[in-house]
């Protein structure tokens, strides 16, 4: 394969990474945990969005719905579980652990209802891709390029320039400030939740399109972007960056190491930024223990 | 009755799991997904020192408890410098990059093809061969790890686990080697998932990787909390109710492949409710609230 090819290939991981990450770095920085459910979310999208397609509707009305549903799912999550565990027992491992069962529920749900199979939202034809210097890139792996850098630009802009964003961003950096000067925390949290789960409906249609549907298939793009978020220092910018960072690495570096080592090549990538940069590329200091 | 005893083994192996996770999560606060990871290990170094060395059983057993030891001692040095979220992370790493070895690394472990043909064990001259025997053996050596369990627990080092999981500064300011205990704490736990995972192998008389994913850490956590975390009996119980309550839906009749996932929503379901009613388990202590919640 030509160079241009692992380039691209580097590009588009890392820009799944880049929408996965973003909705989980809002939601981490904001809500203090973190939403292994969010792979959940990754999952349900492209099977509503499946079974929408199968009733005869256009493609456009199956992602709309599917999105819709993975926004519901996501602020309903906070409403009924999270929420709940509110103050009096919200520390971070008790949200986790109640995400990770939204998890299993939601792989479970999904493998009963649909069955474990792979299978495609595409449909059945083949289409050939086209050419961007050298390399070949389908339609879709196209629309992942265009839309990734336009998402994470409205969430910037969402972030920065509303309101509603100013406050998930008021929040994130020191929760009890923001609730003195008088910021409805339970509003900012339900819209933290919504707007990640909105980059994660968006992220798992493309990544179903791109690939395939299956109930297992939103583990490892949360993975990734787990890492990405870690080594990027926790804030967006630096997801994007650690996205790109292990986009790129990963798949230059399949040129000389077989592809079934790229999982643990990733993960050693965390392990050694944790030892040697906790804070990652664009983070902080780091949490000391504390109390 | 071979039915029973089958799922006695298998409650066996899982309460030795849970009590080991337990040590490390329940009593010192540590959130581990590793364990898994541990308990493959001690499978297949008792695995493959069975099948080409031929050693015994007790050989084996201590062999695959130092070198999942010594792994645990790894998988601990992290909690030193980085804690809570990313400490889980860091142990999620541990546990893909092991079973990414077990898999991987064809020419000693076989990969995906496994390791079949392990032989019955033979301990102080008796070959354990049947299902009683098995029992028997998966018996004693869950007393042993529970009666290890109970007596680190209500000694001084017990103590001091409890103390790093409540306050971790102040057990430091208090004078307390807080690395030391924290990196042995996991080389004990992951001894303890390892001889698990050696009645595993021996039971089964095959292994792959598939049975040491994440799922199966993320299981041994979950028989933890619900059971209960940071108690003696917790562990045990989830290990029980966690290891009956598929076998009931198997009973109703569904089909396999429904009553796999029905599993699933079940575990998570009981997780999700545990943590919103009852989220110290059925008979723990630990409650996985940070200092914050309880101020």
């Amino acid at each position: 394969m030509e160079m241009a090819q692992y380039v691209l290939n580097g590009l588009i991981a890392a820009a799944k990474m880049c929408l996965v990450g973003s909705g989980l770095c809002i939601i981490w920085r904001a809500r203090r945990f973190i939403h292994i459910g969010h792979a959940g979310i990754l999952a349900v999208c492209p099977y509503v969005a499946l079974a929408v397609a199968r009733t005869g509707l256009p493609p456009g009305c199956a992602v709309c719905a599917a999105i819709v549903v993975g926004v519901c799912l996501g602020v309903g999550l906070e409403m009924l579980v999270f929420r709940p565990l509110g103050r009096s027992r919200g520390s971070g491992l008790v949200l986790f652990i109640a995400s990770l069962g939204f998890l299993l529920v939601a792989e479970g749900s999904l493998s009963l209802a649909f069955g474990p199979d792979v299978q495609s939202l595409s449909g059945s034809s083949v289409v050939p891709g086209s050419s961007i210097l050298g390399a070949r890139v389908t339609s879709v792996q196209s629309g992942i390029l265009v839309c990734t850098p336009l998402c994470l630009l409205c969430t910037w802009s969402v972030l920065r320039l509303t309101r509603l964003g100013r406050q998930i961003t008021a929040v994130s950096c020191n929760r009890e400030l923001a609730e003195t000067v008088g910021i409805g925390i339970h509003r900012v949290y339900l819209c933290a939740m919504g707007l990640g789960s909105l980059l994660a409906g968006i992220a798992g249609i493309f990544i179903a399109y791109d690939t395939a549907v299956s109930p297992e298939m939103g583990l490892q793009p949360f993975l990734m972007a787990i890492v990405a978020v870690v080594i990027g220092g926790g804030t967006l910018g630096g997801t994007v960056l650690g996205a790109c960072f292990i986009g790129m690495t990963l798949h230059l570096c399949s040129i000389w190491i077989p592809l079934r080592l790229q999982e643990p090549l990733l993960f050693i990538i965390l392990l050694a930024f944790l030892f040697l940069r906790p804070q990652g590329f664009l983070g902080g200091k780091t949490k000391k223990a504390t109390g | 009755m071979d039915y029973l005893l089958h799922i006695l083994i298998l409650i066996g192996i899982y309460a030795i799991l849970a009590v080991s996770l337990n040590l490390i999560a329940g009593y010192t606060g540590l959130l581990s997904i590793a364990q898994g990871a541990f308990f493959g290990v001690g499978a297949y170094v008792a695995a493959l020192m069975a099948i080409k060395l031929q050693s015994p059983f007790l050989v084996n057993i201590v062999c695959a408890v130092v070198v999942s030891g010594l792994i645990g001692a790894l998988v601990g040095i992290p909690s030193l410098r980085i804690h809570d979220d990313y400490f889980v992370i860091a142990t999620f790493a541990f546990q893909v990059i092991t079973f990414s070895v077990l898999n991987n690394w064809v020419s000693f472990t076989r990969g995906p093809m496994g390791l079949p043909g392990i032989p019955q064990p033979t301990v102080f001259g008796v070959q354990v061969s049947s299902d009683v025997g098995f029992v028997i053996l998966v018996g004693v050596l869950c007393a042993l790890t529970f009666w290890v369990t109970y007596r680190i627990v209500r000694s001084p080092f017990g103590r001091v686990l409890k103390a790093i999981r409540e306050d971790e500064v102040f057990a430091q300011a208090a004078g307390k080697n807080v690395a030391a205990y924290k990196v042995l704490v996991f080389v004990v736990g992951a001894g303890m998932a390892a001889v698990a995972g050696v009645m595993y192998a021996y039971y089964i008389s095959f292994i792959d990787p598939t049975s040491f994913t994440v799922m199966e850490s993320i299981f041994i956590i979950s028989i933890v909390i619900i059971g209960g975390a940071g108690s003696l009996w917790g562990p045990v119980a989830g290990a029980v109710v966690l290891v009956v309550l598929p076998e009931f839906l198997r009973f109703v009749g569904l089909p396999t492949s429904v009553a796999a996932n029905l599993r699933q929503i079940i575990y998570g379901g009981l997780l999700v409710a545990f943590m919103m009613w009852r989220p110290r388990g059925f008979l723990g202590e630990y409650a996985f609230q940070g200092k914050e919640a309880r101020e």
